[in-house]
């Protein structure tokens, strides 16, 4: 795993650095602290990373306008901060998880248990996706999501007012953020369930806007009973 | 609080407007009922020789109201007067004299009628008679026809000179006039009471200002001239001092002019006031023997005028109702003067002090309201440092340090432990407080910046340059300079120097902080440095007002705030 933690307090990114090592062992590859978020943007754009743990300061909107843009990366972000009480909107943007100070090592390891584990969903759904368009980051809704189809390490988002969006991170990442309205039905789609219309005997599902798309035989028979 | 004190003034101010209505309404009466003539012209003659045959001294009672023509009786003299009656008189018929000071004899038709006081053989076993007095005229000596009035006049010690009058009419009348005088005395008397207890409690209630006390005993002073008023009218008037007994209701009239010009002295705020002041006592201590009434009152209304006139152009606050006060104070007191309204003199003081109250009512509203929103800023300050110190973020991070240095160095987490602690009992000392020592000040710096040495693993450096260390400042601005500076310049330096200098230069204060972080336009920052420095600015604000100025900026080198503060 490689993994970059920001914390500018020295102290602090010792333990965070000390437990990690302590948790993972072997299972990690790579760990940077960075104390700006300025290095930690260089260090992103040179090094590709699974996690970011950011200790941000969440005081004000502007830690958010940060928030924003590492949630939109390839990688998941874990929120470390003293700033308790902003924990749901970090979690609205799409964190992973959100993980208060002081913290013990317990607490690290079940953070890094809901990285691992697939079948995690995230203790509140984002309600947002930072996608870029032209270079620049813009936050859609979550429900204006039809489906997610996955493409390499990225995904394609297709929204209801027929645009297509492209998000940096796979769709193992983003089933732990969404919500349990959307379902992962197929290796390569995720789909918003209230956008569904039938689901057919081809292996397909109709959905409201016109579009078919593939369902996976594993998942055929759940969804047709949960549909009918 | 505010509430009570609305309804007391306005209560206040029913009472007064209803007095004032009250003794307008009553005094007209002589008009209506015309049953009481002043006697227009008399004749003076010298001491000692009645001189019956003079035909110059002729009076006609005539069907109508006309100006009593005053005397001024400075000498003994005899008085004289010939009364045609157009026709038979049946009721009693009484003169009454006014403002006569001294012993009189009065002769009807050389009949002696009636006497006031005693006229002696000479002057030591002579008895000073009533400030007013009557002489009833015999039943035999009614007849329509023409009379001869002749009044014997033997000038005593006397203080004030007014004009004597003399009427002729009804007794009953006369009566009845006296009895409503009396009655609109003991109203006057009321009013100035209640006034005098208003000013009294605003004196003690509202800071002791002494202004409110000078009002108060301006008051009292009239609460003393209505009582003395119709006690000179109807008794001897030497219970107080023989002989100069007559207008004692002067005097306190007077001394209360004193209270008058010291409470506008004060609120107008003259410089040098305690001169002008004495300057004025003299002034009306030495006018009671050597000036008339009226022209007495018009030097108070001057000196009154020239000390509005400055507040005025000073521009003081609630100088408008004083103006209004004084401006209707002054019309009254020209309408009495002119014989025109009878009670104008108190219906000015009456007015006068009404506006008074208005003025004084509205300043301590909003002195009440101003107090409430410094309160209210104060503890709002004290909260924002203690929050400061105490906020959620502080302690977490703190804490977690804290599991760390638990975890891999116990000796050192004991000695952050303890450095916490001495942070948040010097905070906690000083956030209720004005101005605290410049040494409790730097004390918070250095603990805060150990503090965050352990958070950081860093080294901060903190001096001081210029300071004497009697220096008192706001408490938190420094620290909170402190903060301000490690959150944003110290991202990953490891280093830290921090100065704090002072100087001083023409009435001017300046420190100046300076630390050599990092400072990055601060995209993230901006926001919680602008809380730092609005907590800093307001601190300033209420110590100093406004004589105050603050500069920050990012300089080669790090980051520079100048406060300066004027003397």
């Amino acid at each position: 795993m490689r993994i970059l933690i920001v914390e500018d307090e020295a102290l602090i990114a010792q333990r965070i650095e000390r437990l990690i090592k302590e948790i993972l062992g072997q299972q990690l590859r790579q760990l940077n602290i960075k104390s700006t978020l300025e290095s930690a943007r260089h260090h992103i754009h040179h090094h590709p990373i699974d996690l970011l743990i950011l200790d941000l300061n969440l005081n004000g909107k502007n830690g958010f306008k940060l928030l924003e843009e590492t949630v939109a990366g390839a990688f998941q972000t874990m929120i470390l901060s003293a700033y308790i009480d902003q924990a749901i909107l970090a979690y609205e943007y799409g964190v992973l998880d959100f993980i208060p100070k002081p913290f013990n090592k317990k607490r690290l390891q079940t953070a890094f248990e809901r990285y691992t584990n697939h079948t995690y969903r995230a203790e509140y759904p984002t309600k947002f996706l930072a996608v870029r368009k032209k270079q620049k980051l813009q936050l859609i809704s979550v429900d204006d999501i039809i489906y997610i189809k996955g493409a390499g390490n990225h995904s394609e988002i297709s929204l209801n007012n027929g645009q297509n969006s492209l998000h940096d991170k796979s769709l193992n990442h983003l089933t732990k953020l969404l919500s349990s309205d959307f379902e992962r039905i197929h290796k390569s789609f995720i789909v918003n369930l209230k956008m569904v219309a039938s689901i057919s005997n081809k292996y397909e599902i109709n959905l409201k806007n016109g579009e078919t798309i593939p369902i996976s035989r594993a998942k055929y028979k759940a969804m047709k009973d949960q549909l009918s | 609080m505010k509430k009570q004190f609305r309804i007391l003034l306005f209560f206040y101010h029913l009472l007064s407007a209803s007095i004032i209505a009250y003794g307008q309404d009553t005094i007209p009466l002589q008009h209506e009922e015309r049953t009481i003539f002043p006697i227009q012209k008399l004749k003076i003659c010298d001491t000692g020789k009645l001189d019956s045959t003079h035909q110059n001294c002729q009076t006609e009672i005539q069907d109508g109201w006309v100006n009593t023509q005053t005397l001024a009786l400075n000498e003994s003299t005899w008085i004289q007067a010939s009364i045609i009656f157009l026709e038979d008189h049946q009721t009693n018929l009484a003169l009454m004299g006014r403002n006569f000071r001294g012993a009189h004899e009065v002769y009807w038709n050389g009949e002696l009628i009636a006497q006031n006081g005693v006229i002696g053989s000479n002057y030591s076993k002579s008895k000073i008679g009533r400030y007013q007095f009557y002489a009833l005229i015999p039943p035999h000596f009614l007849h329509a026809g023409k009379h001869h009035l002749a009044i014997k006049h033997l000038k005593m010690g006397q203080a004030q000179n007014i004009g004597a009058r003399l009427w002729i009419g009804s007794f009953v009348d006369f009566k009845k006039q006296d009895t409503n005088t009396n009655n609109q005395m003991i109203l006057m008397l009321t009013v100035f009471l209640t006034s005098a207890l208003f000013f009294l409690i605003f004196y003690f209630g509202f800071g002791r200002k002494i202004s409110f006390l000078f009002l108060s005993f301006y008051c009292i002073s009239y609460v003393i001239k209505s009582l003395l008023k119709p006690y000179q009218d109807f008794f001897t008037p030497d219970f107080l001092i023989p002989y100069m007994s007559f207008e004692s209701s002067h005097l306190p009239a007077n001394i209360g002019s004193i209270f008058l010009i010291a409470f506008l002295l004060w609120e107008m705020l003259v410089p040098k006031k305690g001169l002008f002041l004495a300057a004025f006592a003299v002034l009306s201590i030495w006018g009671y023997f050597g000036l008339t009434e009226v022209q007495y009152l018009t030097t108070l209304m001057i000196a009154a005028t020239a000390i509005v006139t400055y507040g005025v152009y000073k521009k003081i606050d609630g100088i408008g109702w004083a103006l209004i006060g004084l401006g209707g104070f002054i019309t009254l007191l020209i309408l009495w003067m002119q014989g025109v309204l009878g009670y104008g003199y108190f219906a000015g003081v009456i007015f006068f002090l009404v506006c008074m109250t208005f003025s004084v009512g509205q300043r301590i509203a909003r002195q009440i309201q101003l107090k409430q929103a410094a309160l209210l800023r104060s503890s709002t300050l004290e909260n924002q440092l203690l929050k400061k110190s105490i906020q959620p973020h502080f302690i977490l991070n703190s804490l977690a340090s804290l599991q760390e240095l638990i975890d891999q160095n116990p000796e050192k987490a004991s000695d952050f432990v303890e450095q916490l602690a001495e942070e948040f009992k010097l905070v906690s000392r000083v956030s209720d407080q004005k101005l605290i020592p410049i040494e409790d000040e730097l004390n918070m710096c250095r603990i805060h910046l150990k503090i965050m040495e352990y958070r950081k693993n860093a080294s901060f450096e903190f001096k001081t340059e210029g300071l004497s260390g009697d220096e008192k400042v706001p408490p938190g601005i420094f620290h909170t300079l402190i903060e301000n500076g490690i959150t944003h310049g110290y991202g990953t330096k490891r280093e830290g120097l921090f100065v704090l200098s002072k100087s001083a230069n023409n009435g001017h204060i300046e420190y100046r902080f300076f630390n050599d972080g990092e400072f990055e336009i601060p995209e993230n920052g901006e926001a919680d440095q602008g809380t730092g420095l609005k907590y800093i600015e307001a601190r300033l604000k209420e110590t100093y007002d406004n004589n105050w100025k603050l500069k920050s900026g990012k300089v080669s080198g790090g980051w520079k705030v100048i406060i300066s503060i004027k003397n």
